[in-house]
């Protein structure tokens, strides 16, 4: 089912700025989007809006034909949204056993007790915790837990899943492991999802869309590819992409072409965007070839790249590269180092920055 | 009311100084002995002497008919008490845990005065509007009544209200320590406001609602004031009631009052044991999962916040600001039945300031025997405290179980065993102050024991630990950082023990003397003799102190924290 917002606005009482401000945004149905950001951006407080616990305070809020809210008013309240969701705290009941809990949805629903139990054994193979039905959320582990709130939130062919960060309290092997779990419920439920993160790696990995917030607005919202590829803006670009963000002192046009300043010098970029007041040069890894200081430009196979000088300020060791920080007049860059090189930390280095593999971006 | 789980951690540092500062372990044990003994005395000595005066009882006088009555009409008025104050005081505290309701904040405050209003007030104010001849409110709607006040009916509404703020008091706490994703969750799912609230809430606060229903049940059985006032003018008796009778009568019936306690010791100790068992039961469902829980408000609609404002009005109004004004106002009227018509006028206090005979020994009664119980039962339950702390075991357990005696018996059934134990040598207290010092004593002493144990365990061990590793010995530690650090803590116990004692109505009238004649006595045989005004103005005064002791409790516990 698709969801629309529209124009949402939301204020806390008490709160002088908006926690979302003008939200327009469609989710699509039978596809998973992850709302992205930075902690306060206002992911949280969107995705409670759409169940409904929050009123808004402008704009309406569909599901799909539906209006489920609209400025200060909440038409359908949550529990008839038919919506699951899962909670960081997982808010299991303790006083319930595996079971219960996941029946809970169904008992709401008055299922008769033949079909719950048949829905509940169902829910218990395909979370692999047949065996664990009887017990109380206090006996199990953290994964385990988690599987049962996401049985609990599906057990009842909910319309939309809400996530909201489910694996923040996991460790780093076991979130791994779950990410893989609930893309692979997704694929066999084939349920809305609107997944809430701010490790934009589990977006990467889990969505179709990705929504980057920032200070309650949208920045970008795009396919994860996209996202990575070609960052909207500068912030999109610092929260999510590997390469380096450069604010630009001056973008002129120059015969179709961009000549754009910056702290590494100036260079000339084939684009025809429209030149904002404020924008930055983004320079992925692969635009920097990193030589020995003193090598000459005539050195440099790449006639139109840009040279200059920089020192190496550290240097982390990958699997297949290793990648390195240089500083530049107080930039820094994120550059590949083939695998057997000679570089080491606080050597001085020369830089060829090809300006093809370089955009310009809004905002800086 | 928690009694496990305050500070599971043993002081090292605490026990290796003590050990080193008393010197010899003899020595060391005998001055613990001291207060131990005093606690365990204080409460068993008047409950043996309350089974040995059994003993001398024909069993089949007890089981005749007009006993059995009073038994069931005790029951049922402790029980219907108990569940209108839980249902209302359960609600209000979801209301102000959960609920988006705008301008009902002052009406906490209102009903958390109301704690400190003895129920006496209750009974005077309630007749003052009620009354089916002379009540105001009666009079208001034109001579319908709204219930018969003097009836059962009457007891036990009023009773209910009045326990309303004690179930807040612990019901609040415990909806405020539950995450609201539970309850969101439970909406995802699909149960509307009022599933979540019997199938999430109510299970998860079981602990708390088993505490507030014993507390509650318990102290209606020893409802004294209101039974005497509403019930006993139409012969409607209850235990409490039907003891004071003949212990009044002449000659006083000793044994039966007496023998007419016991079984209410059983209920009081089953009724423990209960909540016992539901804490344990509700120990094993500690809420899993990460990150800390989150409190959050849920939005509400127009009627429904309307409906909640109104409920939360009412209820402040019911518990709090008409039997206060009720009172306040009868104390300023020559005659309450004709209110203003008759005049205003300071001259009920003048009367029992100044005028009245008794009111100077009354006052000294009444300052002497409270500030001697806050200084028993602080000293008493910050020793044993400290004791705990250090010597944690089966002696600890059982001094504390033993204290707990003092709660768990009806109060009614303690006062009648004070009586047997201190009319005779060896304790010969009746006729002084004692004998009330020595009940209130008992019965206060779990109310401090309980939260200055918690306070005690709060204090980190750590900040114990580093105190004695500097090389302090366990007087400087107590001196230099366990004081400084509680003593907010013992003072705002002494001011709840405070309250307590200057509310308590039962124990006062049943242990009285001629001359030894507590504030709240004076309130009672005003109200005997038919001086409702005498009556509200010296009430009004005892309102005024105990609300002062209240708020500074507050003050201080809040100090504390901070
Ligand atoms: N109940 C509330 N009352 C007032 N302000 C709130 C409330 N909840 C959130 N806010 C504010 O609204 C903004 C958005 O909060 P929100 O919880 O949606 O952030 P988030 O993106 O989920 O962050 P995180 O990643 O830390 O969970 C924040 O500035 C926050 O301080
Ligand atoms: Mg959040």
């Amino acid at each position: 089912m698709e969801i629309y917002l529209t124009d949402v606005v939301k204020q806390y009482p008490g709160s002088p700025t908006c926690a979302i401000e003008g939200l327009t945004l469609t989710i699509e149905g039978g596809k998973v989007t992850t709302l992205l950001g930075p902690s306060g951006c206002g992911k949280t407080t969107t995705l409670r809006c759409i169940a409904g616990f929050e009123g808004i305070n402008g704009g309406t809020l569909r599901f799909g034909e539906t209006v489920v809210s609209d400025a200060g008013r909440i038409i359908v309240e949550p529990s008839k949204r038919n919506f699951g969701m899962v909670f960081q705290s997982y808010a299991l009941w303790p006083h319930m056993t595996v079971m219960q809990n996941i029946a809970y949805g169904l008992r709401a629903r008055n299922w008769d007790k033949a079909r719950i139990a048949g829905r509940v054994d169902k829910m218990l193979k395909m979370l692999e915790l047949s065996h664990l039905g009887k017990r109380y959320p206090g006996e199990l582990s953290g994964g385990q837990q988690q599987r049962v709130a996401l049985g609990r939130a599906l057990a009842y062919d909910p319309s939309v899943l809400l996530l909201d960060e489910p694996l923040a309290n996991l460790d780093a092997r076991l979130r791994d492991q779950m990410r893989e779990e609930i893309r692979a419920l997704y694929e066999q439920t084939g349920v809305t999802m609107v997944y809430v993160t701010h490790d934009q790696s589990e977006a990467a990995f889990l969505s179709d869309n990705v929504v980057v917030m920032n200070a309650g607005k949208i920045q970008q919202n795009s396919p994860p590819a996209e996202l990575f590829d070609h960052p909207a803006n500068s912030f999109v670009a610092r929260f999510v992409s590997r390469s380096s963000v450069v604010p630009a002192s001056e973008v002129r046009r120059i015969d179709g072409r961009l000549r754009v300043k910056t702290a590494l010098g100036e260079c000339d970029l084939c684009s025809d965007i429209p030149v904002d007041a404020e924008s930055s040069l983004l320079v992925s890894p692969s635009a920097i070839d990193v030589l020995p200081r003193g090598t000459s430009a005539a050195a440099v196979t790449n006639k139109a790249a840009l040279i200059t000088d920089g020192e190496i300020v550290r240097i982390e060791q990958g699997d297949i590269a290793a990648i390195c920080m240089v500083k530049v007049n107080d930039v820094h860059l994120k550059a590949h180092l083939p695998l057997e090189s000679r570089f080491s930390r606080r050597m001085p280095v020369t830089l060829a920055i090809d300006p093809a593999k370089c955009q310009l971006i809004p905002g800086c | 009311m928690t009694v496990q789980q305050t500070n599971t951690k043993p002081t090292v540092a605490l026990r290796v100084g003590l050990r080193s500062t008393l010197g010899s372990p003899v020595l060391r044990s005998v001055a613990w002995a001291i207060p131990l003994a005093l606690i365990v005395g204080l409460v068993l000595y008047p409950l043996l002497q309350l089974m040995l005066g059994v003993l001398d009882l024909d069993t089949n006088y007890v089981v005749a008919g007009p006993y059995l009555r009073v038994f069931r009409n005790t029951l049922i008025y402790a029980l219907g008490s108990t569940v209108m104050a839980l249902v209302i005081g359960t609600f209000l505290a979801w209301i102000f845990s959960r609920g988006d309701v705008p301008y009902i904040r002052p009406a906490r405050v209102i009903i958390f005065v109301g704690f400190v209003v003895s129920e006496f007030i209750y009974a005077i104010a309630y007749t003052f509007l009620l009354d089916p001849q002379a009540g105001y409110l009666t009079w208001a709607l034109g001579g319908h009544t709204l219930f018969p006040l003097y009836s059962m009916t009457g007891m036990v509404l009023i009773t209910g209200l009045f326990m309303v703020p004690q179930v807040f008091i612990l019901v609040e706490p415990a909806l405020e320590n539950l995450g609201t994703d539970l309850e969101e969750a439970s909406e995802a799912c699909g149960a509307n406001r009022w599933a979540t609230l019997l199938r999430v809430h109510i299970p998860l606060i079981t602990a708390a609602l088993a505490a507030a229903a014993l507390l509650t049940f318990l102290l209606s059985f020893a409802s004294f004031g209101i039974p005497a006032a509403l019930g006993v003018p139409n012969r409607i008796y209850v235990l409490s009631t039907l003891v004071f009778s003949l212990i009044r009568s002449y000659p006083p019936d000793f044994t039966m009052a007496a023998a007419l306690s016991i079984p209410f010791i059983l209920v009081g100790l089953l009724a423990t044991a209960g909540k016992i068992y539901l804490l344990r039961r509700s120990v094993r469902f500690r809420v899993v999962g990460g990150k800390g829980k989150q409190m959050r408000r849920r939005h509400m609609s127009k009627p429904l916040q309307a409906m909640l404002f109104l409920v939360v009005w009412v209820a402040a109004l019911l518990v709090s600001i008409l039997p206060l004004a009720a009172v306040v106002f009868i104390s300023f009227t020559n005659s309450w039945s004709r209110g203003i018509s008759d005049g205003l006028g300071l001259h009920n206090y003048q009367f029992i300031l100044f005028d009245s005979s008794g009111t100077a020994n009354m006052a000294q009664t009444t300052i002497t025997v409270t500030v001697a119980t806050v200084v028993v039962v602080t000293t008493l339950a910050l020793l044993y405290a400290l004791y705990e702390n250090s010597h944690r075991g089966i002696v600890s357990g059982t001094i504390r179980m033993i204290a707990y005696i003092g709660i768990a018996v009806p109060p009614i059934a303690f006062t009648i065993g004070a009586l047997f134990a201190y009319i005779k040598p060896p304790f010969a207290f009746y006729g002084t102050i004692w004998i009330l010092v020595a009940t209130y004593s008992a019965r206060f002493v779990p109310i401090a024991t309980d939260s200055i144990a918690a306070g005690l365990g709060q204090i980190s061990v750590d900040l114990r630990e580093a105190a004695a590793s500097c090389g302090a010995s366990s007087w400087c530690i107590f001196r230099t950082v366990i004081f400084p650090l509680l003593w907010p803590v013992v003072l705002a116990a002494g001011m709840v023990v405070t309250v307590f004692a200057l509310r308590e109505v039962l124990s006062a009238v049943f242990l009285s003397t001629g001359t030894i004649r507590m504030a709240m006595v004076g309130v009672f045989d005003f109200w005997e003799e038919g001086n409702l005004e005498f009556a509200a103005a010296l009430a009004t005064l005892l309102t005024a102190l105990a609300g002062t002791a209240y708020i500074l409790a507050g003050v201080l516990g809040r100090r504390w924290r901070s």
